[in-house]
C-alpha cells in the first residue's frame, strides 16, 4: 500500500512541471536575436530591459504580440559554426566586421531596407555609411583592442616615452618585472594574431598594413612563431572568462576590448587601460539579418528600435543601452547627446573621465571634455525634470569624435579569402594542439606501464615457478 | 590499523565534500564573491527566486528530465520483458549490445553522432532547425533507455516464471496478465530505472550541450554559460536546492527500501517460524 | 497459442528496437560517413581519406597521446585511493556501511560543472587556499592551470566511479576465504595480495574502465583546471564542432577516440575473463 501511494507521489511530482508548462501554447511571435554576452542591457526591474521595451512598443504601434527570443554567443567564428549547421531560427545577429564580410561573400545576408530602418541615414556616423558592407549591415558598437592591466605596475610597463607596447604580452617587461603565469590572451584566433601582427607590422618600419590581412603564408608563419614564443609565459586563452580573472586579480595583464574594461573596472578598480604604441585594431559590431529569418520585417524594426532614431522615447533607450555597455557609439545622435556624454563621465554612475579618452581615442578630448564637464554642472544644478533644451551652452558636434584620428594608428580586419583563412585556420589549430608541458604526466605514464609490466613478468614468472611443483 | 583507516576515510571525505561546503558556505555569502566570505545572508536566494531566466531554464530542465525518464520507462519496460522472452540468442546480444552503446561510449561521442544525424535530417528533409526541445528529448531518451532496462531485467529474471502462465490459465488476456501480475512484481525494477533516469537526464551535460541550442536551455548548458563567464552566488544557491532535494529524496528512498527489506526478513522469519510450528506437529 | 503469445511477448521490444537502430546506429553510421568525407566548395559531400591522413600528419597525434597519459595517471590514482577506501568500507559495520557508500556517491548527483568550478574557486590565485595563504602571511601560489590541476579535477570527479564497484565485489567475498588463509598460515599482507585481490578483480576492471572511458574523453575538465593549456582530444572535438565548424574532422577524430575505448574495453574484458577463469 504505502509503495503505492510513494510511486503516485513520485508520479505526481514527475508531472508537475508538465502541467505548469501547458499554460502557455497561445501562438505569439517569435524575433530570434543572436548577439554577443553582455552586449545589450537586459536588466530586470527599474533598470532598462531593451528587448521588454521592444515588445512592449511592437504591441502598441502595431497591435502584435511578439517575443524577442534573446541568445548569446561568444566569438564570431562561434556564431558562424551555429549558423552554419543549418539553425535558421536567427532573425538578427551582430557579427564583425570582418565576419559580416565573409557573410555577405557567401551570400547569408538580406539587403536591408532603409525605407524600414529609417533612422539609418540620420544616425549613423557617415563613415560607417561610406563603407562597402553598409547597405547589409547596420553598426551597433565599435571600439579599439587596448591592455588592460592590473595598477600595480603602473611603472613598470611603460618604456621611457613612456608608452605601452604589445611585447608586455611576452613577457617582455621594460623593468623586467617576471609576470609569467599571469598574462591572459585572446582565445580566437583573428584576435590572437592581430596583436602578433600588430607588433610585427610596428617593427617592420611599414606604415602600410603588411601583416593583418596579408595573403602572405611566410607572413601568418612569423606570427604564428611569434605566438608560439607567448605560449610558455600565458596563464590562459581566454574570451569571456576574462572578466572572472582580471576581476579577481588571478591575472594582471590582458589584451581586451576597451568598452569591456569599463565593466572589469566598476568591480575591480585596481585596473588600468593603455593603447600599446604599435597600434591596435578598430573593430565594429553589427546588426545583419540572415537571409533564412522568418522574421525580416520584424527584424529590421527591430534594428531600428536599437537606433533609437524614430521618437524622442526610443532615443533613450538606445542612450541607455549605449551607456550599458559601454562601448564607443557609432550612432551620432547618442555620441553628440550631451546626457549621454555626462553620463558616461561622471565619476559616480557612470566611468569616469578616461571614458572618453578610452572610447574615442581618436577624438580631440581636449576640446571635447570641458563641453561635457560645463554641461555636467549645470545638469546638477537642475531639478529632475530638467529639459536639455534649456541648456545653451556649446553642444559637440560629431566632427570632434574623429578629429585626431592621424595620431593613432589602427588595422581593419579583413575578410581573408579562403586559401588564406584555412591556412590561418591551420595554424591556429596548431597552435592550440602545442601544449604546455606536461613532462611530469608523461614520466608518470611511463613509470606505470613500467610497473604494470614488471607485475606482468613477475606474474607469470611466479606461474611457470609454481607449475612446476603440481 | 583500524585507526589508519578511519583517518584515511575521513581524509577521502573531506576530499569529497571540500568543493561542496564551499558551494553551500558561498550560497549563503554576503559579498559577489565566491572566494572572500563577508558575512551570512540571504539574498543569493532572494535572487534566485526573482531570477525567470534561472527558473524558466530549471522548468526546462525539469519538464525534459520528467518526459524523457516517463518515456524510457515506458519502451524501455516494454524493452525488458520482450528480450527476456527472445528465443534467438544471437538476437538478444545483438540488442543488448546496441542498446548499451550509449553507456559505453564516451559522451561526446554519442552527443556528436546525434548532432550529426540531425544536421542530416534537416537538411535531408530542408526543414528549418529543429535543434531544441525535440532534439534533446530524443536524445535523453535515447541514452536512459539502457538503464531502464538494465534495473528491469533483473527483476523479471527473479520473477516466477508460472505467475504470468498461472494468469493465462485463469482467464487472463495477455495484456491483462502484464498489467495485473507481471508489472506489480517488476515494479520496483521499474520504479528505480525511472528515478536513474530522472537524475541521469537533470544531470546531463556533455549530450546536451552538442543536441540544442541558445534557444532551448537546460540547467547544466545554462551553468556552463555562465562558468565562461561570471558564476553569481545564486547559481550556487541553486545547486545547494538542488543538492538538499536529491538528499532528503535518497534518504526517503533509503528508509523505504530498509523498511521493505526488514519487513521481507520478518516475513521470512515468521514463515520459517510456521513451518518449524508445522514440523513440531507431525 | 503458446507460439502467438510469445510472439506477442517479443513485439514488445520492436519499438526499442526501431528507436535503437534509429538513434544508435544511424548517428554512428553519420560519424563514420562523415569522417570519411570532405566538403566541396559547393556544399555537397565527396568521398576521401583526407581526413584519416590529416590525423597522421597535423599535430593531432601529440593530444592523443596526451589525453591517454593523463587518463591513465588519473585512473591508477583512483585506483590507489578507492582501493584502501572500498576495503576500509567492508571493514565497517554493516549497518553504516550503506550509509557510508551513500555518501560517496553522493557529491556524483552535484552537476560536474559546479563541482569543477568549485574546485577552481578553491584553487584560484584570488581563491579560498590562497586567500588563507596570503593571511597568514604566506605569498600565494598558483594551483591553477597546471597539470597537476586537471589530473585533481578527473581524479575528484571520477573517484566514486571507481570505489562503487570495487566496493560491491569487496563486500560480497565470503568472510570464510579470509579466516581460512589466517588459518592456513597468511599474515596480513598475504591474505590481502593472496585472497582479496584476486577476489576484487573484477571489481577493480570495471572501476578501471569506468574512470578511463570518461578521463580520456572529458572536455570540460581541462578546458577549466588547466586554463585552456592542455588540449585533450575532447577539448579538440568540441572545437571542431563548436567555433572551428569542421564536422568531418571532429567526426574523424571521435571515430578514432571511439576505436580507442573499444579497443581498451575489449581489452579489459579479455583480462577479466582471464582472471577470473584463474580463480574459479
Amino acid at each position: 500500500m504505502k509503495k503505492r501511494v510513494f510511486s503516485l507521489l513520485l508520479l505526481c511530482f514527475l508531472l508537475l512541471p508538465l502541467l505548469c508548462s501547458c499554460a502557455d501554447f497561445s501562438p505569439v511571435k517569435k524575433l530570434y536575436v543572436y548577439n554577443w554576452g553582455e552586449y545589450m542591457s537586459l536588466e530586470g526591474g527599474d533598470d532598462l530591459h531593451v528587448n521588454h521595451e521592444f515588445e512592449a512598443w511592437y504591441e502598441e504601434t502595431y497591435g502584435e504580440r511578439i517575443e524577442v527570443v534573446y541568445s548569446v554567443f561568444s566569438s564570431n567564428e562561434e556564431m558562424y559554426a551555429k549558423m552554419q549547421n543549418g539553425s535558421s531560427k536567427i532573425d538578427v545577429i551582430v557579427p564583425s566586421e570582418y565576419m559580416v564580410e565573409r557573410l555577405i561573400k557567401e551570400d547569408m545576408l538580406i539587403k536591408l531596407d532603409f525605407d524600414i530602418i529609417a533612422a539609418y541615414e540620420n544616425t549613423i556616423e557617415e563613415r560607417f555609411q561610406e563603407m562597402a558592407t553598409a547597405p547589409y549591415c547596420v553598426p551597433y558598437t565599435y571600439g579599439y583592442l587596448g591592455l588592460i592591466y592590473d595598477a600595480s605596475l603602473d611603472n613598470s610597463l611603460f618604456d621611457e616615452n613612456s608608452e605601452a607596447s604589445w611585447r608586455v604580452l611576452w613577457n617582455e617587461i621594460p623593468d623586467g618585472t617576471d609576470l609569467s603565469g599571469q598574462i591572459l590572451t585572446f582565445n580566437n584566433s583573428r584576435d590572437a594574431f592581430g596583436i602578433a601582427q600588430f607588433i610585427l607590422n610596428h617593427e617592420s618600419g611599414a606604415k602600410e598594413d603588411l601583416y593583418v590581412n596579408s595573403t602572405d603564408h611566410a607572413r601568418w608563419d612569423e606570427a604564428y612563431e611569434l605566438l608560439g614564443q607567448q605560449k610558455d609565459c600565458l596563464q590562459a586563452y581566454v574570451m569571456d572568462e576574462i572578466y572572472n580573472k582580471m576581476e579577481g586579480g588571478a591575472a594582471l595583464v590582458a589584451p581586451y576590448y576597451a568598452g569591456d574594461y569599463f565593466t572589469m573596472v566598476s568591480v575591480n578598480e585596481n585596473l588600468r587601460f593603455a593603447y600599446p604604441k604599435e597600434g591596435t585594431n578598430f573593430f565594429y559590431d553589427a546588426m545583419c539579418v540572415p537571409k533564412t529569418s522568418k522574421n525580416q520585417i520584424e527584424a529590421q524594426r527591430y534594428i531600428n528600435f536599437l537606433l533609437g532614431g524614430t521618437e524622442g522615447e526610443s532615443l533613450d533607450i538606445a542612450i541607455g543601452n549605449a551607456e550599458w555597455i559601454g562601448y564607443s557609439s557609432p550612432n551620432v545622435k547618442v555620441t553628440t547627446n550631451l546626457d549621454y556624454l555626462a553620463d558616461m563621465t561622471d565619476d559616480e554612475e557612470g566611468y569616469g573621465e578616461e571614458a572618453l579618452s578610452i572610447l574615442y581615442p581618436e577624438g580631440d578630448i581636449d576640446t571635447l571634455l570641458p563641453m561635457v564637464n560645463a554641461y555636467a554642472d549645470w545638469r546638477a544644478e537642475q531639478d529632475e525634470d530638467y529639459d536639455i533644451s534649456d541648456y545653451e551652452g556649446e553642444i559637440p558636434t560629431i566632427d570632434l569624435f574623429t578629429a585626431d584620428a592621424d595620431d593613432f594608428t589602427t588595422y581593419i580586419y579583413q575578410n581573408l579569402d579562403n586559401e588564406t583563412l584555412e591556412y590561418a585556420n591551420g595554424r591556429w589549430e596548431a597552435l592550440k594542439l602545442s601544449s604546455a608541458p606536461a613532462g611530469g604526466i608523461y614520466a608518470l605514464t611511463g613509470v606505470i606501464v613500467g610497473v604494470l609490466l614488471l607485475i606482468l613478468v613477475a606474474y607469470i614468472l611466479v606461474r611457470r615457478y609454481r607449475q612446476k611443483f603440481y | 590499523m583500524k585507526a589508519v583507516s578511519r583517518i584515511y576515510m575521513v581524509l577521502i571525505f573531506i576530499f569529497l565534500y571540500a568543493p561542496l561546503l564551499t558551494m553551500v558556505l558561498f550560497s549563503f555569502n554576503e559579498a559577489n564573491s565566491l572566494s572572500v566570505f563577508t558575512g551570512f545572508s540571504l539574498q543569493w536566494y532572494r535572487d534566485l527566486f526573482q531570477n525567470e531566466e534561472v527558473l524558466e531554464v530549471l522548468s526546462n530542465t525539469l519538464i525534459l528530465a520528467a518526459l524523457s525518464s516517463v518515456i524510457a520507462t515506458v519502451i524501455g519496460t516494454a524493452a525488458a520483458v520482450g528480450i527476456e522472452k527472445m528465443r534467438s540468442r544471437w538476437l538478444k546480444s545483438a540488442v543488448t549490445t546496441i542498446s548499451n552503446m550509449p553507456m559505453m561510449n564516451p559522451d561526446i561521442v554519442t552527443g556528436i553522432s546525434m548532432a550529426l544525424l540531425f544536421v542530416f535530417a534537416m537538411k535531408l528533409f530542408g526543414m528549418d532547425s529543429i535543434f531544441g526541445f525535440p532534439t534533446v528529448l530524443i536524445a535523453h531518451v535515447t541514452f536512459n533507455l539502457p538503464y531502464v532496462i538494465l534495473s528491469v531485467t533483473p527483476k523479471i529474471r527473479q520473477m516466477d516464471r508460472y505467475l504470468p502462465e498461472a494468469a493465462l490459465d485463469l482467464g487472463c488476456t495477455p495484456l491483462q496478465s502484464f498489467f495485473k501480475v507481471e508489472l506489480p512484481a517488476i515494479m520496483p525494477g521499474v520504479l528505480s530505472g525511472l528515478l536513474m533516469a530522472f537524475t541521469l537526464s537533470l544531470d546531463d551535460f556533455v549530450i546536451s550541450y552538442f543536441t540544442t541550442e541558445g534557444d532551448f536551455q537546460t540547467l547544466p548548458i545554462y551553468i556552463f554559460g555562465m562558468t565562461k563567464r561570471t558564476v553569481t552566488p545564486d547559481i550556487y544557491s541553486l545547486s545547494t536546492l538542488l543538492f538538499v532535494a536529491v538528499l532528503l529524496l535518497l534518504i526517503l528512498s533509503n528508509v523505504m527500501q530498509g523498511h521493505a527489506e526488514r519487513k521481507e526478513q520478518r516475513k521470512i522469519a515468521a514463515q520459517a517460524g510456521a513451518r518449524r510450528k508445522k514440523k513440531g506437529v507431525r | 497459442m503458446n507460439k502467438k503469445r510469445s510472439f506477442l511477448r517479443t513485439a514488445a521490444a520492436y519499438p526499442h528496437m526501431v528507436w535503437s537502430v534509429l538513434f544508435i546506429v544511424v548517428p554512428l553510421l553519420f560519424v563514420l560517413y562523415y569522417a570519411l568525407t570532405v566538403e566541396n566548395p559547393d556544399g555537397s559531400f565527396s568521398f576521401s581519406f583526407a581526413n584519416i591522413t590529416a590525423l597522421g600528419s597535423e599535430s593531432y597525434f601529440p593530444v592523443f597521446i596526451r589525453s591517454i597519459c593523463f587518463a591513465v595517471v588519473a585512473t591508477v590514482i583512483c585506483l590507489l585511493l578507492a582501493y584502501p577506501l572500498a576495503y576500509a568500507l567492508t571493514q565497517c559495520k554493516v549497518s553504516s556501511q550503506r550509509m557510508l557508500i551513500m555518501l560517496v556517491m553522493l557529491p556524483m548527483w552535484m552537476n560536474l560543472l559546479i563541482r569543477t568550478y568549485s574546485w577552481m574557486n578553491i584553487l584560484e590565485t584570488n581563491g579560498v587556499i590562497n586567500n588563507f595563504l596570503a593571511s597568514i602571511g604566506l605569498p600565494r601560489v598558483q594551483l591553477l592551470g597546471n597539470a597537476a590541476a586537471v589530473i585533481l579535477g578527473m581524479v575528484y570527479n571520477f573517484l566514486p566511479y571507481m570505489v562503487l564497484p570495487i566496493y560491491t565485489v569487496m563486500s560480497k567475498i565470503d568472510r570464510r576465504y579470509i579466516e581460512a588463509a589466517a588459518d592456513l598460515g597468511c599474515n596480513g599482507w598475504q591474505t590481502m595480495l593472496r585472497v582479496i585481490l584476486p577476489l576484487s578483480a573484477s571489481g577493480v576492471i570495471s572501476g578501471i574502465t569506468m574512470v578511463f572511458v570518461p578521463s580520456v574523453s572529458t572536455f570540460y575538465i581541462s578546458q577549466k583546471m588547466g586554463n585552456g593549456r592542455f588540449e585533450m582530444i575532447g577539448d579538440t572535438i568540441e572545437r571542431q564542432f563548436m567555433s572551428n565548424y569542421d564536422y568531418h574532422m571532429g567526426a574523424t577524430l571521435s571515430l578514432v577516440l571511439m576505436v580507442l575505448i573499444i579497443i581498451c574495453l575489449a581489452v579489459m574484458n579479455r583480462f577479466g575473463e582471464e582472471d577470473g577463469g584463474v580463480l574459479v
